[in-house]
This record gives C-alpha cells, structure tokens and sequence, in this order.
C-alpha cells in the first residue's frame, strides 16, 4: 500500500514539475530566431522611407499584421500597431506551445508586458497623451489581452482605471497611487514583478534554473545600472533612491547600490570599474558625459549578449528561449527607432547610434 | 509429467528471441526518437526548409529496429 | 551533370544618370545574381531607393491588405497588358478601396448594432414575464420600486409589513417588481435584505419586457439579412477585382523590386557599382545587352574569383530535364555548395532502385502509378509536379521489381514450394523455375523471386549492395576533398577509409586462410592510422559506423519482408482464427481483413519512399556531401498575371 502511495506522490509531482516539451520549444525557437531581421537589414532600412518599410516588414514575418491593420491604420501608426501586435502574437504563441513547468516559467517571465502596459497607460493619464500616443505602445503578450487593455485605455481618468484593475494582483499597489507618486508605484510593480519570477524559479537546484536566475539578476543588474547614471545625471536626490532600484541584482546589492549612489560623478564612475559590465561602459562613461544614449544601446547589448552566450550553455532549457525573447523584442525595439526618428525626420547618425544592433 | 515442463519447444523459444529482438529495439528507438522527433516537428513548424535535416535526425535512431528486424529473420 | 552551373563574377560600374537603365536592363534579362552591398565606407554607400519606391511601397501596402482581407488566391487567369494596367490602376485602386470600405463600415455598425441588442436582451431578460410596462418602473413622487432577485418567496412578509402594496414575482428567475409607499422603503428594504436581495437596473425603455424582446427579435432578423447581403455584396467584389489584384500586385512588385534596387548596390556621388553573379555562358549576351541599353555608358568587368569567395558563389543546377525532378530531394537537404559535386544524376539512379527494391510489387505500382498520374494532373502546381514525377519514376522500378518478386498486391503470382508443401499463387499454373543454388545457406534461387524463401542470400546481397554504395560516396569524397585541400587530405580523411575496408576483406581472406592473416592486418593498421591523422579522435570513434552503416542496406530486404509477414499475419488472424468460429465471427474476420490490408498498403506506400531517402541523406550524404549553398536567385520577376 505504502509502495502504491509512493508511486502515486511520484506520477503527481512528475505532472507539476516536469512535462515540459524543451526539445519541442526550443528547437521550435531556434528556428524563430533565424527568422529575425538579419543585422545588415537595418542599414538597408535606414534607406527607406516610412512606407517602404511597411512595405518591407509585411514581406518578413509581420506579413500578417501589416496586412490586417493596414485598412485599419496608415503610416507610422500602422507600424507602431503591426510590430506591437506581432511582438504580442510571438510571445503568446510562446505561451501556447509550451507545456509543464517551462509554461509556467515564460507565463511569469512575460507579464513583464502586463506591467509594462498598465504603467503605460497610467503614464499616458499622467501626462495627458491622446488615445493613440497610449495604443502605440500597448503590447499584450502577458495575461492582459488587448481587448482588455484598449478599454482601460479609453477611461476617463486614472482612477477609473486602477477601479477596473479591482481584482488583479496589481491592486494593492495601485490603490495607494494619488496621481502624483507615479515613480514610486511604477518601482512598487517592478519589485512585485521580480519577487514573483524569483518565487516562480524557487531556490534554483538544477543548472539551468541556476543560469534563468542568473538571467534575470544580470537583468536586474543592468537597469539598476542605467537608473543611477540617470538619477546621477539629472541630480536626483538620494532620498528616494530606495524607490528607484531594484533588490536582487547579481554583481549590485542594495547595499553597494547605497554606497555608489551618493559619490560625486567621476569617483561614481570609477568604482563601477570593479564590475564585469565595464566593459560595456568604459568606453561612454566620463564625468563630462553629454548624453545617455550611447552608454543605454551599450548596456542593453551586453545584455542580449549574455543572453546569447548563456543560451550555449544549456540548449535544452529556457534560456535559448529567453535569449530569443530578449532578441526578438530587440527587433521591435530598432524598427521602432528607426520609424519613429523617421516619422520626425531625425538626422540619420542619431537614428543609427540608437539602434542595437 | 516433469520432463514436459522442463524441456520447451525450441520453435517456441525462437519465436520468443525474434519478438524480444523486434520488440525491445522498437522500443528502444521510440525513446530514443521522441524528443528528435518533437524537436524536429518545432523546427519544421517555424521553417519548412528544416524538412530534410528533421527528417535525418528522427530517423537515425531507426537502424536500431531494422538490425532487430534482421536478427529476428535469421533466427526464425 | 554532377557539376552545378559554371559562374562568373561580373562588375558593372556606371555613372548614376544610367543607373536606371541598368537597373531596367538587369531586370528584364533575369539573369545576374546581384551580390548585396555591406561594406559602408567613406566613398560608397548603400545606395538610396528611386523616387517612386515611396509611392509604389504605399499602393502595394494597401492592394496587399485588401487582398488578404478578401482571401485573394492565385489563379490561372488570362495575362492583362501592363500598360492598360498602369493607366487606370489608381483609379480602380481607389474605387475598390471606397467600395470595400463602404461595405465594410456597414457591416461593422450592423455588427455593433448586434452586440447592442444582445446586451439589451440580456438586461431583459429578468424581467420577462413581469408584464409591467417599463415605463412604470419610474417616475413616481409617493412610490418606492424595488426591482431585482431575491432568494425565497416574499409576498407573505411584505403582507405582514404593509397591505399597500403590488409585487410581481417570477418564481424561475427569482426576479420581483415590488411598489411599495415611500414612507415603508427602509423597514421595507431591510426587509429584503433578508431575503438577499439584489438590486437590477430595470432598462430606460418604454413597453413591456417580452414585447421589446420580440421587437430585439425581428430587428435582429432583418439586420442578419443585411449583413449577408452585405458579405454577398463583397465576394461580389472579390469576383470582381481579383484578376485586378493579383495583376496590379505584380506589376507593383515588379516595380518596387526595380527601384529599391539601389538599396543593394554601392554608390558614390556620380557612380555606382554592381557585383554579382552570372552564368558563364550568358555573360556575353548580358555585356552586350548592357551596353546597348545604355549606349555603352556602363562598363562591365569579370572578376577573378578568389578561393574566399568560392563560398558565396550562387549555386544553380545544371541537370538534364529528366533528372530535375530529383532537384527537390536535393533541396529538402541541402543545396550543394559550388565546388562540390552535385550527387542528383546519382541519386535519379538509386532512390527509385531502392524505393522499388523494398516494394516491389505490380499491384502497388499500378496503382501509386495512376494516382501520381492523377494527382499531376489534377493540380497543376509547380511543387507537386516534380514529387509526381520522382513517384513515378520509383513506380516504373516497381513493376520491374515487381515482375521480378512475381508479387501482386503483397500476394505471390506464381506457386509456392514450402516446408508443407505447395501452394498455388494467383496465376493458376504458373510454377516457380529453380535456378542454382545461392552460396549462402544453401537457398534455392528461383523466378519469381520469393524474398521470404531467400532471406539469408538477400541479406547478404542487400549489405554488399550497402557496402558499394558507401564507398561511391567515399570515392565522391575523396574527389571533393581533392579539389578543396589536395590530393594528400583526400587520402587520409576518405581513401584511409578504403584502406580500412581493404584492410578488412584481406585479413578476412587471411582467416579463411587464402593468405596470411598478417598482411589484411598491417593494412588494416596502416589505414587506421591515416584516418586518425585525416580526421583526428572522430575518425577510430565512427570505424564501428562502417559496419551499422552498411548493416542499414539491409532495410531494402527487411521492410519489403514486413510488409509481407503483416500481410500474411491478416490473413492468419482473419481466416485461420477467427473466420472458422462461424456466424457473427465471419463479419468481424472480414472486417480484420480489409482494415488490416488497408493499413498495410498505407504502410508500403509511405515505407518505401522514407527508407529509400533515408538511405539517400544518413548513409550516402555523410560520406561526401556539405551542402549548403547559396541559391541562385537572378534579379528580375518571372510574369504570371501580366505581359509587357
């Protein structure tokens, strides 16, 4: 009888933890992956104007999306659209292929955009940005669908909003926003955010849990790295540093983050030579630093080449997925630049420094 | 009574060696082929070029089955 | 033959007023293969798209999405002249687009209206067999109305409260009207609270609830009409415009490819700069044409092709009609790269062989052979047309087969002599002809061929077969790799592999005691040891792959005598089991017949074709063949809806 209980606790646990298809998904992806815009593309794009890259993007994987929004929308409006939706349908599918306890891991890891949507829209009541500006930038590849989201869109008011957001996990951060204290909030979903991914990794025993975990704090790592250049350059001031970074950074703790934060630019800089993401810096980072820009594309590559070079090590796990997730939304991210700088007719060296090729 | 028992028809035996031998190579290259076969179909999903490489990799583990094929001919 | 297209590397340099005509000529001759530029510098840039690319871009946009919106598929229809089609293609463009977006707008108010009247309904519904007008919800200075569900039946303590009272109650959905004065509304919804009471918004509406829901009803109807009046009035349109569309489509492509390509060629402030690929024996006829399109203004140049570059050259079969077919086998793993030898030619000689080898038989070829015929026929399609093709060719090596197994239908033609005796085959009286003897096993060789009585000999046939297969793959590799590094790297990474095997047949020769043994195994040695040095620690680790590989030859043999065990198995289980138990048990033994019989010949259709490639792409590709190269595309458009 024992023996029959035993056997019984060890089909029921294989069903939660294991059943994930990674051979499916990730060769699955890897195929994805091929399919992305090769990076000598761009500068044949930057060529272009605004419908001739409609016109190149519907001919690629957003054939689809162009095809179907464009009797709905023109111009950069119908990119903006396109490249969200697919951006959504590509992650979604994600979603839908997956099984087991990979499902899971992408599920949490995705609603990244479902807190990204609703910081967008609580944004864009902020500043008072039209429907359209707010609809641009809405990306539902979380559990947020976009149906759901256009209507949020469409309230009148900030409060109406966080009423019909009542009995999602968000609320009870939301609630206490007062319509002034937006970085405070937007930080509070963050920190909810990974506290929850790090609850879904669990204290990582397997290898490429381990590597996901690592991931994710190389992640964290970077924007905390990117928030006190902002904070240092724009002169925030410490007090509210704690609502601004995010705990559980792989090289940063809090505690370091603490003591970088207060020291004049130039020693800022120089004590951040310690760490491995220097070499991502040193090339931009000086006390007389005009602008941000070059210094963010720089991190975010290092990012996406961690990612790629993790994503070596443990092929049959959810790092080659991330690493595709992480690429592809990089895609999105250039075209973007690219259109957007080219709906105002900025200069084509700026577009070009911005992209993350 | 007792000799019956102990002594079993060699064509019998055969037969059982030639099924053992078809029936654990099958086996064997079912587990062996589930997740080529799973990653294979992934691929071809996304690009139908991958059709001829996914179809090698699922079947290499095959060979297995036809050596079980043929050892179960020259037994029987 | 065994060599892809001869390529030469051609610069076409200019001054930018011709650009365009280059561009127009390279176009219409479709055949130089434009190698992309990449490399910015100072000088040369990444040239900027024609002035109409914008425009083009736009229109092509807009046809594109109307044409997947209407599920616009290609079709043959009669080629449209481009000129009338430039002429009023704005016009109709547009007038599509107004009409499709009236319709369409119609359809989405209807569609609204819809879901309106849905959600109205549902409001409804509560109420509907309270027969209140629903005016008389509202409006009132003295009264109170209580309108919603409660849990149980209130009338006799709303009698106990007051006596001035009306209640309606509708004791399916739970749902009361209650008018009650306002000076008991509290002590009243206190009350009510009891019996949990919920509160639902009565509609702003005049009429009672079930007139208005018939009303919903009829209106529901009429607007259902409208809107497949309306999907009929927009597959008019489809019928109506989608020899425009797919034709307009073209010649947009067409000109969008033209003046976007700039964006592929290098250009200064006045020149500009073309690299690419053409086949050598076009390169004449392409010089010619270019320099009289443009007066001799452009100048072309072949370029030495440097031992890099061998890589990026574009690959284009250089095979006799009758062998293209196969082309597609090749494609679905790989193109071959340039200096490499391209194996189709062999290949249309030995899948059909093998294909036929494991079927062989005349029933299953005459049928897979008017089903191709069919199926070619039928869809004139550019991609079924070449698998057609290849299946009958592998059913011609059937029948030859077949003729030879004397096998119809997985049944034997002519007689059969076994261990318990002889038993007829389909033709009556024709009797198997012994031969000679087979060497191996003391089988009797016989016609019709009766693979299940020479198992031993065609085993070994098959592996033999196998074994000089492999080897014309070693020999191809030894040619390729002698071509790419030398004849000293040919020799240790394939011939050692012969060496080997050399090696091996003497020291077998040397067992059996023809000669020393010594002798097969110095060979033996001296072969291993070039392989290691060829091809490092993989070489020894994939010696044992000689054996299994050419063990997989005997897959022709062994699926072939399946199929005919799962055949005869039927048979056994149908007749010999299951049929002499009579009544009830005859139907189920025919019913295990035909549906046995049917999955086997399902079987050995598909068996036989993914062996044979197998065969193909594991045992023979590995031994020679990379693959991998670039597929030559030439710039330009080949015109299926439209003609200059």
């Amino acid at each position: 009888m024992r023996l029959f209980q035993r056997l019984r606790n060890k089909s029921s646990s294989a069903t939660s933890s294991g059943g994930s298809n990674y051979a499916y998904v990730t060769a699955r992806v890897r195929a994805m992956k091929s399919n992305l815009l090769p990076k000598e593309t761009y500068s044949r794009l930057m060529n272009m104007d605004l419908d001739e890259i409609t016109r190149f993007i519907g001919e690629t994987q957003y054939k689809q999306d162009v095809d179907e929004l464009a009797r709905k929308f023109k111009g950069v409006d119908l990119i903006e659209h396109a490249l969200n939706r697919n951006l959504a349908v590509t992650f979604s599918k994600l979603i839908d292929i997956s099984e087991g306890e990979l499902n899971y891991l992408i599920t949490e890891y995705l609603k990244n955009y479902d807190i990204w949507d609703i910081k967008t829209i609580l944004r864009g009541k902020y500043y008072n940005a039209t429907l359209e500006e707010i609809k641009d930038n809405l990306v539902s590849a979380g559990q947020l669908k976009y149906n759901f989201l256009s209507e949020l869109a469409e309230k009148e008011s900030y409060e109406h909003v966080i009423d019909t957001l009542s009995n999602t996990d968000y609320y009870p951060i939301l609630k206490n926003y007062d319509g002034t204290n937006l970085p405070e909030i937007e930080n509070q979903l963050d920190k909810l955010y990974y506290q929850r991914l790090f609850n879904a990794i669990g204290t990582p025993k397997s290898s490429d849990r381990k590597l996901f975990s690592k991931l994710i704090r190389t992640e964290i790592d970077i924007k905390n790295i990117k928030t006190m250049f902002r904070m240092k350059k724009e002169g925030v001031e410490d007090g509210e540093l704690e609502d601004l970074v995010l705990d559980g950074g792989l090289r940063l703790s809090l505690k370091e983050i603490n003591s970088l934060v207060p020291l004049p630019f130039a020693d800022f800089i120089n004590s951040l030579e310690k760490y491995p993401y220097w070499d991502a810096i040193s090339d931009f980072a000086s006390p007389d630093m005009e602008s941000l820009v070059d210094l963010e594309t720089s991190l975010t590559k290092y990012s996406i080449k961690s990612a790629a070079s993790f994503s070596h090590e443990y092929p049959l796990s959810i790092v080659p997925i991330m690493d595709y997730m992480i690429n592809k939304k990089n895609e999105v991210n250039n075209l973007r630049i690219i259109i957007r700088g080219k709906a105002v007719n900025l200069d084509d060296e700026i577009i070009r420094n911005q992209l993350v090729i | 009574m007792v000799g019956e028992e102990a002594i079993m028809d060699p064509a019998g035996l055969k037969a059982i060696g030639a099924g053992l031998a078809v029936g654990l190579t099958g086996l064997a290259s079912g587990i062996a082929e589930k997740d080529i076969g799973a990653a294979a179909i992934g691929a071809m999903a996304e690009n139908e070029g991958l059709f001829g490489k996914g179809l090698i990799l699922t079947v290499i583990p095959e060979t297995i089955v036809i050596f079980g094929l043929v050892v179960a001919l020259l037994i029987s | 033959m065994l060599k892809p297209k001869s390529m030469t590397r051609a610069v076409i340099v200019g001054h930018k007023e011709v650009m365009d005509e280059t561009v127009d000529t390279l176009h219409d001759i479709n055949i130089f293969h434009i190698e992309e530029y990449n490399e910015e510098d100072s000088t040369f840039k990444i040239g900027k798209p024609f002035e109409n690319a914008g425009e083009v871009s736009k229109k092509l946009v807009q046809l594109r999405s109307i044409s997947s919106f209407l599920g616009i598929k290609p079709k043959e229809v009669p080629k449209q002249d481009t000129n009338v089609l430039w002429a009023e293609l704005d016009e109709k463009l547009a007038r599509l687009e107004s009409e499709l977006d009236e319709k369409t707008e119609k359809k989405n108010s209807y569609e609204t209206r819809l879901k309106e009247l849905d959600s109205l309904q549902k409001e409804l519904e509560p109420f509907v067999s309270i027969p209140i007008d629903l005016k008389n919800y509202r409006g009132y200075e003295s009264l109170s109305v209580f309108a919603g569900t409660v849990k149980g039946d209130i009338s006799s303590e709303i009698s106990g409260i007051t006596n001035d009272y009306e209640l309606e109650f509708d004791p399916n959905t739970h749902t009361i009207a209650l008018f009650v004065r306002k000076d008991k509304e509290e002590i009243v919804a206190e009350m009510l609270a009891d019996y949990e009471f919920r509160e639902i918004r009565v509609p702003n509406m005049e009429g009672t609830p079930s007139e208005i829901i018939a009303d919903i009803e009829s209106e529901r109807n009429t607007i259902n009409e409208k809107i497949t009046s309306l999907e009929k009035s927009i597959s008019d349109i489809k019928e109506r415009y989608s020899d425009f569309i797919l034709a307009s489509d073209e010649i947009l492509s067409i000109e969008s490819q033209k003046s976007e390509a700039p964006l592929k060629i290098a250009t200064s402030e006045h020149t500009f700069v073309i690299d690419g690929w053409v086949p050598s024996d076009e390169y004449n006829r392409m010089t010619r044409t270019l320099e009289s399109s443009t007066n001799g203004r452009v100048f072309v140049s072949k370029q030495e092709v440097t031992e890099e570059e061998e890589e990026e050259v574009p690959v284009e079969y250089n095979n006799a009609g009758i062998i293209k077919p196969f082309e597609t086998i090749m494609n679905l793993y790989a193109r071959p790269k340039y200096k490499e030898i391209d194996p189709t030619a062999l290949i249309f000689i030995s899948f059909p062989l093998f294909y036929g080898m494991i079927l062989g038989d005349i029933g299953y070829a005459l049928i897979l052979l008017g089903l191709a015929f069919g199926v070619k026929k039928l869809f004139n399609s550019d991609a079924i047309k070449p698998l057609m093709n290849i299946l009958i060719y592998c059913q011609v090596s059937t029948l030859i087969f077949g003729i030879l197994y004397g096998e119809f239908l997985g049944f034997p033609l002519a007689s059969l002599h076994g261990a318990h005796g002889i038993e007829p085959g389909l033709i009556a009286g024709f009797e198997t002809i012994n031969l000679f003897q087979s060497p191996i096993g003391g089988e009797m060789i016989t016609y019709p061929i009766h693979r299940t009585h020479l198992v031993m000999t065609l085993i070994v046939l098959t592996a033999l077969i196998g074994v000089a297969h492999i080897n014309l793959g070693y020999i191809l590799g030894f040619i390729n790799e002698k071509k790419k590094h030398g004849f000293n790297a040919a020799m240790l990474e394939k011939g050692s592999w012969i060496v080997v095997e050399i090696g091996i047949v003497l020291a077998v020769l040397g067992y059996v005691g023809y000669l020393p043994i010594a002798v097969g195994a110095a060979i033996f040695v001296i072969g291993f040891i070039m392989l290691t040095k060829g091809e490092g620690i993989k070489g020894p680790i994939e010696l044992p792959g000689l054996l299994s590989n050419s063990l997989s030859y005997t897959r022709l043999i062994a699926v072939g005598l399946s199929s005919i065990y799962i055949a005869s198995t039927v048979n056994l289980i149908a007749f010999e089991m299951i049929w002499p138990q009579g009544g009830i048990a005859a139907v189920f033994a025919i019913l295990v017949f035909i549906f046995g019989h049917a999955l086997n010949t399902a079987l050995s259709i598909i068996a036989p074709g993914l062996h044979a490639l197998r065969l193909q792409y594991v045992e023979f590709f590995t031994k020679f063949y990379e693959g991998g190269g670039k597929k030559y595309s030439p710039f330009g458009y080949i015109r299926k809806y439209t003609e200059e």
